[in-house]
């Protein structure tokens, strides 16, 4: 009876003096994948245009419904087709990370990237806009 | 007509022998596919997409344009029709720029939909597209050349539909362009329905122009609100927002107008007031709706007989009319709709639709510019023109209709009611400015079956002429209202003696409590200073209305209502049937229809508000009309219409609509042109009783000497105060 408690303890003490596999986040970050799917970024061109225009893809395939966007005439100097997106909110409280929006997408505008670090004190604050989004030169 | 049977696929069917193959199939169910087909278009067989085999031919068939046959034996599913329609989508596509992801059509367009289902994955096209600038047409449209497939459905339209406008192809073959030849501005009062006819995104709305996606809206199916047409709209909105009208279904007509398409963004304009405002120390201030209630309620319940008075809009519908009517019996108040200042009232006419106007033999139209008024109206009687019948317009201001027709005068603003009488009375000499091709063809018109459209100028006298001599000859006559439920309002029995009568009982004080529902009376009422003074001496005022005009700064309590969009009411159109109005979206605000406002204060003043409305069996009789012919003398006559494009309810609050008419104008002969000395886009000055206004002059061909039209429904711009209760008065002309 006390044989495979001893057993288990033993277990136990080995791994006490093993190196650890967490890490003391957040002082310290594990590296992750580069494919790996986390906080989306609007891409702009090399010229400084919004790449989204609005061809309402991403919205219609999220399987969350995370995605919600209204569209604009732009000046040339804002896109290269002369539409964006006048309002772009991707509201994390729903999104599951699936990046169906990233493959949808035909102008390689919306992308998910690594960054991982989306939790919020207020739920409110999960909802993010096209400024917070928009990928910054 | 004679029956014939046809197979399409192994499907028999039995059709009418002058019917096409294309039509055949749909009754078989079969689909074939088309671009250039349209159910209310003549067949073009342009675009070739729907080649067919027919068992006999050697060749393939375009079924749009083949008729069929006793024993025709049709196949659509044979590998040598799948290969020609590979190649037609493929051909469409050499020079197509597929930018779908931007393009407004995307979801519902016919080359986006037959590309996925009949079309190949890929080109075999490897050379530089070939690719045209987009072209602006004013406010409202907005074509991409390079979309364009050259189904010439929307020229087809104007040539067929509008018996030309200046809209065409360009260029021939490979270089073939669509558009206008003349301007860059495309203003018919139809432009909508080339958008709707193009089956790509080649014509697309400037006011919808990359807002949404089509399949983020939802539609519901709901009526016009800006005249007695009532066509059937589709409202397409998203998260409380409308967003595009379609119009989807055929009633009653096919063809809308620019009015119905693109006089809607009101709806969602940030100016609109959603809260119950009232007046503290000259300010307003918002309020509770159950304060707001109260205090009117306490209000209203100290006045007596005939000291509170009801003014409505024309539009309003009908269950409204009937809480108005019922509020106004209980505090023994008045109440009237004719905001125009018309002094007659709805007369049933004895056509029952709109195909009795479309089959008329003859159609003459008085007293009114139709196609500002009525415009899918003036459509029918083209329609009807094109059928042969013979068409005349005697009328002092008219745009559209006139050129079109076979007999067109434009007669003296001062003038015009005692010319149509005597013409009523057989004197086809009295109408000035006619051939003698003209004046013949006048003459056999009333001396055969005619149509009279008696138009919403013509008073109540005219209008006694008309019935009285209609009834005599066996004429049909049909006599059109303003606003879109007159009818409605005039079965809820919602008038009295005139709004003119009311404003001047307010004015002397006998009336002392006003409610004005759904008008700014400052931009309807023939009489500026009238209203005014009338609003100035209110002891008490209530505006009910979405958006603080100029009628409200006037008022004590401001309460918001909902628009035609966010409420089910019913309306009495032309042709007095009863059409229901379907909520497409939540009120906005605390926003509610004026009957509920009416139900809480009755209920505070503890009086019972019906808002159950009977449509009248019956119409007003005008022989009963005491007034006289309308007659103004002056060594210049004005008459002051609403230019179309502010001539929709709210047109101020309409952002690209209001903008075709950039400034007011003003109609002057040629001789009154040369004295002055003016030419076409010069200023002229127009004074009168109220003050004086600036106009750009448009010299036109036929306008008869000393006699002018002027625009109003501008805003800041109160022509009205030029008038005395009818919109014609004598004036001066200067030059500015
Ligand atoms: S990752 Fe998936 S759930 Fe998140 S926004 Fe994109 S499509 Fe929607
Ligand atoms: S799919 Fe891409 S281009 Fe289309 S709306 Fe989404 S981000 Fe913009
Ligand atoms: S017209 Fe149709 S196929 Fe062409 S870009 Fe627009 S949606 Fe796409
Ligand atoms: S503009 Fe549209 S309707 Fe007109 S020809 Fe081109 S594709 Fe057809
Ligand atoms: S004809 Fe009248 S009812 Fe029809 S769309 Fe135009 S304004 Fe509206
Ligand atoms: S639909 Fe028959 S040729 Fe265009």
């Amino acid at each position: 009876m006390v044989g495979p408690l001893l057993k288990g303890l033993r277990i136990t003490f080995t791994h006490l003096f093993k190196p650890a596999f967490t890490v003391k986040y957040p002082y310290e970050k594990l590296d992750v994948h580069p494919r790996w799917r986390g906080k989306h970024v609007l891409k702009v061109d090399e010229e400084g245009r919004e790449k989204c225009c609005y061809c309402g893809l991403c919205e219609a395939v999220c399987p969350a419904n995370a995605i919600r966007i209204y569209g604009e005439e732009a000046p040339p100097e804002k896109s290269d087709v002369g539409k964006i997106a006048a309002i772009y909110e991707i509201d994390y409280r729903r999104c599951i990370f699936c990046g169906f929006c990233e493959e949808a997408c035909p102008r390689g505008a919306i992308v998910l990237t690594p960054y991982y670090e989306l939790a919020e004190p207020e739920r409110e604050k999960l909802l993010r806009t096209k400024e917070d989004l928009l990928e910054k030169r | 007509m004679g029956m014939v049977k046809v197979t399409i696929d192994g499907i028999t069917v039995e059709v009418p022998e002058n019917a096409t193959i294309l039509q055949a199939a749909m009754k078989a169910g079969v689909d074939i596919p088309y671009f250039c087909y349209h159910p209310y278009l003549k067949p073009a067989g342009l675009c070739r997409m729907c080649l067919v085999e027919v068992e006999g031919m050697p060749k393939l068939a375009p079924a749009c344009v083949t008729q069929v046959r006793d024993g025709m034996v049709v196949r659509t599913n044979t590998e040598r029709v799948k290969k020609v329609r590979e190649g037609i989508v493929e051909f469409q596509l050499l020079h197509h720029p597929l930018d779908c992801p931007i393009c407004d059509q995307a979801g519902e367009c016919y080359l986006q939909d037959i590309t996925f289902r009949y079309g190949r994955a890929t080109s075999r096209f490897v050379d530089e597209k070939e690719l045209y600038p987009t072209k602006f047409y004013g406010p409202l449209i907005v074509h991409e050349q390079s979309r364009c497939i050259l189904c010439k459905r929307c020229v087809r339209f104007c040539t067929e539909v509008l018996n030309g406008a200046d809209w065409n192809v360009y260029w021939r073959a490979a270089h073939s362009l669509i558009g206008s030849y003349e301007s860059d501005k495309v203003a018919n009062y139809f432009t909508c329905n080339l958008v709707e006819v193009c089956p790509v995104g080649a014509i697309t709305s400037r006011l919808y122009r990359y807002k949404t996606r089509i399949w983020k809206l939802e539609f519901t199916r709901s009526v016009c609100e800006h005249c007695e047409m009532g066509c059937s709209l589709d409202l397409g909105v998203r998260e409380n927002q409308l967003f595009k009208i379609k119009h989807r279904m055929a009633d009653p007509s096919p063809w809308i107008c620019d009015k119905g398409y693109y006089a809607f963004d009101y709806v969602n304009h940030a100016e609109r007031i959603l809260y119950p405002l009232a007046r503290q120390e000259n300010k307003m201030v918002s309020v509770e709706v159950e304060d707001a209630v109260s205090s009117i309620a306490d209000k209203l319940k100290n006045y007596g007989e005939g000291e509170v008075a009801f003014i409505l809009s024309p539009s309003l519908c009908l269950e409204d009319a009937a809480a108005v009517s019922s509020m106004a019996k209980a505090v023994k108040g008045l109440v009237d709709y004719r905001v125009y200042g018309e002094d007659y009232l709805p007369v049933k006419g004895n056509v029952s639709d709109i195909e009795d106007v479309e089959s008329a033999k003859a159609v003459l139209v008085v007293g009114g510019d139709v196609a500002v008024s009525h415009p899918v109206l003036a459509l029918s009687i083209l329609k009807a023109k094109n059928a042969g019948a013979k068409v005349g317009v005697l009328s002092a201001h008219d745009i559209f209709l006139g050129e079109r027709v076979d007999v067109f005068s434009l007669l003296p603003a001062g003038s015009e009611e005692p010319l149509i009488k005597e013409l009523l009375d057989g004197n086809v000499d009295a109408i000035p400015d006619l051939s003698d091709e003209e004046r013949s063809c006048l003459k056999d018109m009333l001396s055969g079956e005619l149509l009279l459209v008696a138009g919403v100028r013509a008073s109540s006298a005219l209008r006694a002429a008309i019935y009285s001599r209609s009834k005599e000859k066996g004429w049909k006559y049909l006599f059109l209202d303003r606003g879109c439920n007159a009818k409605g309002l005039y079965s809820a029995g919602a008038y009295s003696e005139g709004v003119g009568e009311i404003l001047n009982r307010v004015k002397e004080g006998k009336v002392k409590a006003l409610v004005v529902a759904g008008v700014d009376l400052f931009n309807t009422y023939p009489n500026g200073s009238l209203v005014k003074e009338a609003l100035e001496s209110a002891e008490f005022l209530v505006v009910m209305d979405l958006f603080f005009h100029d009628t409200a700064m006037y008022s004590d309590f401001f309460l918001p209502i909902t628009s035609f969009a966010e409420d089910g009411g019913s309306v009495v159109d032309l042709f007095w049937r009863v059409r229901r109005r379907n909520p497409a979206m939540q009120p906005k605000g605390l926003s509610r229809p004026v009957r509920d406002w009416l139900a809480l204060i009755g209920e505070a003043m503890g009086a019972d508000v019906d808002s159950q409305g009977q449509v009248a069996e019956t119409g007003w009789d005008p022989l009963q009309a005491k007034a006289e012919l309308l007659e103004v003398k002056g060594n210049t006559v004005a008459l002051v219409e609403h230019a179309f494009y502010r001539s929709a309810r709210y047109a101020s609050w309409c952002s690209r609509f209001s903008e075709v008419a950039e400034s007011p104008c003003a109609y002057i002969s040629e001789d009154d042109a040369k004295a002055l000395g003016v030419s076409d886009g010069d200023k002229v000055l127009v004074s009168g009783k109220g003050g004086k206004f600036e106009f750009v002059a448009k010299v036109r061909e036929g306008q008869p000497k000393g006699s002018i039209v002027i625009d109003a429904g501008f805003d800041r711009f109160p022509v009205t105060l030029l008038l005395n209760g009818s919109w014609v008065a004598p004036v001066e002309l200067r030059k500015a």
